[in-house]
């Protein structure tokens, strides 16, 4: 009988490497102070429709996790120091693509100080994202998550 | 100019939060409580971690490994409590995320409090010898 080695299992396809979203969350964060700095509601429309991607279609699909994926195949970056779920990462890039989308709908429609107001936020909860890995979105994820199954508990009692 | 001013006070608080974050994270926080019959029960007459996590939650895996190893060197136990399944005990105790975890005294009282991944050489001074 031939002993085959294990194999390193990769991650599932609802995990995801913890270093992805704070390397997304790096270049969100750059292109959105670029996209300010410069005035430019193209730039912000990109990172919007990034966003979009991601949120609607799947973290597989995120622009910038490809990105990642490619600089960890080119760079031999290594495995994945631990994976999480990627339902709150997911939601996080729901949550910029509506606080970037309505700064850019409301730039458009002439209120420059509120709608770039709410890209400066994403820009930084990007920022701290990306420095202490701490994802708000992901924290406002798994609230929901709690408050919905109390509801469904509440409700299964009542019946 | 100015936007650069704007952009630069914004990333100013940014990182005063993520400082603000990083020394709070993991760090032991210790407390006085009476001794309550429902923690003494979870920690089954021995000192325990009782570890308050949800489904979803990376750093609750993260936590886990590091009381897990803790525990085993010290001879405590480590008890996890989902938040959602237990919502009166989380309540009770004002926790607010997770993970969560309490040191239990076997007569139930909570002697400690640690949000997040907590520091491994801060837990085992926290529990001694």
């Amino acid at each position: 009988m031939i002993a085959v080695p294990p194999t390193a299992v990769p991650p599932t396809p609802m995990e995801i490497d913890v270093r992805g979203p704070r390397v997304a969350a790096a270049l969100t964060c750059a292109v959105l102070v670029a996209a300010f700095l410069t005035d430019s509601t193209m730039l912000l429309a990109a990172q919007v429709a990034v966003f979009a991607v991601a949120a609607f279609a799947g973290l597989r699909w995120s622009p910038y996790g490809n990105l990642f994926r490619l600089a960890k195949r080119r760079f031999d970056l290594g495995p994945p120091p631990a994976t999480e779920p990627a339902s709150g990462p997911r939601f996080s890039q729901l949550l910029g693509f509506l606080f970037s989308g309505a700064g850019l709908a409301l730039i458009l429609a002439g209120n420059r100080t509120v709608g770039w107001g709410l890209v400066l936020l994403v820009v930084a909860l990007s920022a701290l994202l990306a420095t202490t890995g701490l994802c708000v979105g992901c924290e406002i994820y798994a609230f929901g998550q709690r408050w919905r199954r109390r509801a469904g508990d509440r409700e299964e009692a009542t019946a | 100019m100015d936007r650069v001013v704007i952009v630069a006070a914004v990333l100013l608080i940014a990182s005063a939060l993520s400082a603000w974050w990083r020394a709070r994270e993991g760090r032991v926080h210790h407390s006085v409580a009476e001794a309550d019959d429902r923690l003494a029960l979870l920690a089954g007459g021995r000192r325990t971690f009782l570890q308050f996590t949800a489904p979803d939650c990376h750093p609750c895996v993260a936590a886990r490994r590091v009381l897990d190893a803790v525990a085993t060197e010290r001879g405590l136990r480590v008890v996890a409590v989902d938040v959602g399944a237990d919502p009166g005990l989380a309540r009770q105790h004002r926790i607010l995320r997770a993970p969560t975890t309490l040191l239990v005294e076997p007569d139930g009282t909570a002697r400690a409090r640690i949000g997040g991944v907590p520091d491994p050489a801060e837990l085992r001074e926290l529990v001694g010898f």
